[in-house]
């Protein structure tokens, strides 16, 4: 794996670290300063694991190729940094102000962090005293921890946090794919780059952005595993699936599609063992938040009789179908394109499409699914969240079809091109 | 790739969107208006939308000393610290879904979306003294 993939990997994983360790150190009254050292310390030593279990990628024969790569991704971080300055709200959007930051506001206090998860006293009168109190707390948790330590509730830093996923997600997607084809990964980070829904979603300071991250870098360490076989990819893919889980809702729900795709695999020479191990610590903190601290969902608690009415509802499936096609165009015209491109490349080499693709496809139906039977208004909840559900399967799905790509390339060159 | 270039370009990236946050906004230029409002300018701002009521006057109005996020709900957590009597609202100017519903001293109040559940709680203590609910 590439130094610089790794360099931000760790850096997510130490992140996520955080987010969890500042969660459990908050019931125990565990003062932050403490905290901070125990955290720079498990920082210290997960890069130093890292750096050891993983080998670092060889260097290209080609010279000149390499500083076409460099050049190609100063090029494209200067025109998203570019855009980003036009779109960069100062405190973030909706989301941001109405739960995600609210929810860090009082994890940063070490006396009312409870108090949305805890009918007190002040809030016996409402029914819903902080919005999504039962959402995971990766973002607000890394937001609290970081506003506790420096004193300060500084706007700068869940604008920092979130921006981290604007530049990892193409920079990982170049570098990854770089290695194998750099006129793909080049077509794809310009993509990325000028993307205006990858810009909205990061810099508005929404958690989605960390989902298509996590997703990725799932997809990404899987591929390392397939090519180099050593047991640390499947542990960080476990990790980045317990990331996934523990950031929003929606997590627990790719995790489990990611898990059931690749079952046959994973159930294989014992290979499920690397990956409960990654995902053990996300997964506990999870579970505990959920049992000991969070309310229960919105969409769980509205269903009942009328579930079984939604399903036989013709009209919900059509309006479904109606939103997700008018979403795809408006928001991501060239996606179903690319897909197709990559469909047909499948059936004139006669290959399979790659699993991955099956992960993002049964997501989708399982969003699809959870619309259907919504308690919500249908049509006022699609149009509230179903392009942000498309964008944290994008990143995914663009890595995996220019991995397909990336492939065909390699069939093509001769031997000496590969470099 | 060498690591070195790689690491320069990612880390002057995310230096770089650090800078323009602080470029963008340092010199007031903002996507949103923030008012600050009194307490009795709260109340003069509730009580005539015949929907709200403030139910006990001289209500000492504690916060954790971060300016609320008051576009949801206000939500003032009573606290031990230094009372304040001021309520800083934020809202969007370019958001659609808002609507301007009054105005006190000059400055425009936009709530949340009008056919949005939003409530206004003030506390005094640890009991809540009164609350206004649309």
């Amino acid at each position: 794996m590439h130094r610089s993939s790794l360099l931000m990997i760790g850096t997510l994983l130490v992140l996520c670290l955080c987010s969890i360790v500042y969660f459990l150190s908050l019931p125990l009254h565990v003062p932050v300063g403490i905290t901070a050292l125990l955290l720079a310390a498990g920082a210290f030593f997960l890069f130093r694991f890292l750096h050891r279990r993983i080998p670092a990628e060889p260097l290209p024969a080609n010279p000149a190729r390499a500083r076409w790569g460099y050049l190609v991704l100063a090029a494209g971080m200067a025109l998203l940094l570019n855009k980003a300055y036009y779109i960069i709200p100062k405190y973030g959007e909706w989301d941001a102000w109405w739960f995600w930051n609210l929810h860090a506001k009082y994890l940063s206090q070490p006396t009312h962090w409870h108090e949305p998860y805890f009918n007190y006293e002040i809030f016996k009168t409402f029914t819903s005293p902080v919005p999504h109190a039962d959402y995971p707390l990766f973002l607000p948790a890394s937001v609290g921890f970081f506003w506790r330590l420096s004193g300060v509730q500084a706007q700068i830093i869940p604008y920092t946090i979130s921006i981290l996923a604007m530049i990892a997600i193409p920079a990982i997607v170049f570098i990854e794919l770089s290695r194998k084809n750099l006129l793909v990964a080049s077509l794809l980070l310009l993509y990325l780059v000028t993307d205006e829904v990858l810009l909205h979603f990061t810099t508005a300071q929404f958690a989605d952005g960390y989902i298509a991250l996590f997703l990725l870098l799932c997809f990404v360490c899987m591929e390392h595993y397939r090519r180099d076989g050593r047991a640390i990819y499947l542990q960080l893919t476990g990790a980045f699936a317990g990331c996934c889980l523990w950031t929003k809702n929606e997590g627990i729900m790719l995790t489990l599609v990611f898990a059931l795709v690749y079952a046959p695999f994973l159930l294989k020479a014992g290979r499920w063992k690397h990956l409960l191990t990654g995902i053990a610590l996300p997964l506990l903190a999870l579970l505990l938040f959920k049992t000991v601290y969070a309310p229960s969902n919105d969409l769980v608690q509205g269903q009942g009789g009328k579930t079984l009415e939604k399903l036989k509802d013709r009209s919900r499936y059509k309006l479904i179908w109606d939103i997700f096609k008018m979403t795809l165009n408006k928001y991501f015209p060239y996606l179903s394109y690319l897909t197709g491109a990559y469909l047909l490349k499948c059936a004139v080499a006669r290959q399979l499409p790659q699993k991955g693709l099956l992960v993002i496809l049964l997501a989708a139906l399982g969003y699809a699914f959870i619309y259907l039977i919504t308690p919500h208004d249908l049509e006022w909840h699609m149009y509230t969240s179903v392009d942000r559900l498309m964008f944290q399967l994008t990143p995914s799905l663009l890595f995996l079809i220019g991995t397909g790509f990336s492939d065909l390339r390699l069939k093509l060159d001769p031997p000496s091109a590969q470099q | 790739m060498k690591t070195l270039p790689v690491h320069i370009i990612l880390l002057a990236a995310l230096l770089g969107s650090v800078a323009i946050y602080g470029a963008k906004f340092r010199h007031g230029e903002t996507d949103i208006d923030e008012v600050k409002l009194t307490l009795g300018d709260l109340r003069t701002l509730l009580e005539p939308q015949g929907r709200v009521g403030i139910a006990t006057h001289n209500l000492q109005l504690e916060m954790t000393g971060w300016v609320q996020y008051v576009l949801q709900p206000v939500r003032v957590i009573p606290h031990k610290e230094k009372p304040m009597d001021t309520v800083l609202f934020i809202f969007p100017k370019t958001d659609p879904d808002t609507a301007i519903q009054a105005r006190i001293s000059g400055h425009p109040v936009l709530w949340q979306r009008p056919s949005a559940h939003y409530r206004f709680i003030l506390t005094s203590g640890n009991q809540s003294t009164a609350h206004a609910q649309k």
